[in-house]
């Protein structure tokens, strides 16, 4: 019964020490999270970006600015995946709109203004289209979507697809094809 | 006229510029015929444009995040809210702590402290005698007074009982183990090490986490448990050490090192020395001095030794040696 200072005071000192070192845990995984984040979201938001921009270091910047306000705001955020992915375009969003009115004010200063068209509606516009390719690549078979994205990002040409696949040309223009349908289809409205 | 037909891969190959030579030259054809379909050409180019994935290294831009953010990060520990936060946690636990300790106290629980300054000399139920030095701590259960603890300083003079071990434990978990002797042990929370000293009889210090070995003193020994590397040096005591000189109300310290003497200073005036000169801090004092002596005072004679200056800040109270 006597050792209760005792005790009290060596429990209170590594009670404190945990729950002083409990900070870079939690950030550690917090950490872990975003490093998540980044690999699911990264890729298309800086898309994106870059559809509407059409300029790397600004695409990389407005996508960075909108992961650390993310971060910074990470506590007030539902953590389902649809709350942050929420977030994180109407974050991109609102940053690209400033972003252009800050370039327009610029360009207006060069005497180059131009009148324009809503760049909200623009930007919404892009959105919705990005999503919908998105929708046929999942909707495609995962073969023509192999194919289809070979020829696309890699620029093989058919032959040399059909070499890599082990398949005939004719096999490779079919899913070609097939995939080229199916974006017609879905993209309507947008092209 | 020639009819051109075309299919959508050899116009997709055209547009993705992956046709061969033949197709390029048919496909060009075609769009200077009449059977050229505009909207077809359009769609089919606008379709090419809109699936671009642009090179981006994630990785990177992780990097660059990562790096960002632990920048931001740090002043945040600072923060209001986190202060508080600790601060409602410590509160919570202190308060705990307070009322355990309400409670234990009336389970048979004796505690003895000393402030800043302060000494006290206390009988123990067993005859031993006790003299607490100042900020120090000692504790023990009715029902077992030859069992202490102790944080701080003190001097035992055991008074003899061979069936029952007189034990001082430490806050670092040492085991002070007499049968009738005169020892003293310092044992302060702040300071790097423990130091136990024998004057008469017999001690054996033992932990049951720090080290393996046990130790036995014989007079005039003494030992010192160095925290950090958990090392234990036993040592002959020198000269006028036996004589406990802050039980006789001095201040004494042979060939310590000014950072030591800091921690005395400490215990007994409650007041903080800063070093800002590493060397000074290292180096050696030898001297004696009165309790009632002023800091001020103790630091003007150490000047003399050595080259140093100091400064009171009054505010804080804590003097800063250059």
């Amino acid at each position: 019964m006597g050792f209760f200072t005792y005790f009290s005071t060596l429990f209170l000192e590594k009670l404190s020490c945990r729950y002083l070192n409990k900070k870079p845990t939690y950030k550690q995984t917090k950490g872990k999270k975003f490093s998540i984040l980044f690999d699911t979201h990264y890729k298309k938001l800086y898309n994106y970006a870059f559809k509407i921009l059409n300029e790397i270091t600004d695409s990389e910047e407005l996508v960075q600015e909108t992961f650390i306000k993310l971060w910074e705001n990470f506590e007030n955020v539902n953590e389902s995946e649809r709350s942050i992915e929420s977030f994180l375009i109407v974050t991109l969003k609102n940053k690209i709109i400033d972003n252009y009115r800050k370039n327009q004010t610029r360009e207006k200063h060069n005497n180059l203004y131009m009148l324009s068209t809503g760049i909200e509606t623009e930007i919404d516009k892009e959105w919705e289209l990005l999503q919908q390719i998105e929708n046929v690549y999942t909707s495609l078979e995962q073969k023509t979507l192999d194919i289809f994205k070979l020829s696309r990002d890699e620029g093989l040409t058919y032959k040399e697809i059909s070499t890599q696949k082990n398949i005939s040309i004719k096999t490779v223009e079919l899913h070609i094809s097939k995939a080229l349908k199916v974006f017609r289809k879905r993209l309507k409205e947008y092209l | 006229m020639e009819y051109f037909q075309i299919t959508e891969t050899e116009l997709w190959a055209y547009i993705s510029k992956t046709a061969d030579s033949v197709t390029i030259q048919k496909v060009e054809k075609w769009i200077n015929s009449p059977n050229f379909d505009k909207a077809f050409f359009t769609e089919t180019k606008a379709i090419y444009k809109d699936t671009i994935e642009p090179n981006s290294s994630v990785e990177k831009a992780k990097k660059q995040f990562f790096d960002s953010v632990v920048v931001k990060e740090k002043p945040k520990p600072y923060t209001w809210k986190n202060i508080f936060k600790y601060a409602a946690i410590f509160a919570i636990i202190i308060s705990g702590i307070y009322t355990y300790q309400q409670i234990s106290s009336k389970n048979n629980q004796i505690v003895i402290q000393t402030t800043f300054g302060k000494q006290k000399q206390i009988e123990l139920p067993d005859g031993s005698v006790v003299w607490l030095n100042a900020s120090s701590k000692l504790s023990y259960n009715k029902e077992s007074p030859r069992t202490l603890f102790l944080e701080g300083e003190a001097f035992f003079d055991v008074a003899k009982d061979k069936s029952h071990p007189f034990t001082v434990n430490t806050y670092d978990d040492l085991k002070v183990r007499a049968l009738g002797t005169s020892f003293n042990v310092k044992s302060y929370i702040n300071s790097p090490i423990s130091e136990t000293k024998l004057l008469t009889g017999k001690v054996e210090v033992t932990s049951d986490t720090q080290f393996k070995n046990t130790i036995l003193l014989i007079p005039n020994e003494k030992i010192i448990f160095y925290r950090d590397k958990k090392e234990v040096v036993k040592s002959k005591m020198e000269g006028n050490e036996n004589s406990i000189a802050w039980k006789e109300g001095k201040i004494q310290f042979k060939n310590k090192v000014f950072r030591e003497i800091a921690l005395d200073l400490k215990v007994q005036f409650n007041i903080k020395l800063n070093f800002e000169n590493e060397q000074i801090a290292n180096s050696k004092f030898t001297g004696s001095f009165d309790k009632t002596t002023p800091v001020s005072e103790i630091l003007e004679i150490l000047k003399i030794s050595k080259d140093f200056n100091y400064e009171l800040n009054r505010e804080t109270n804590e003097w800063l040696i250059k």
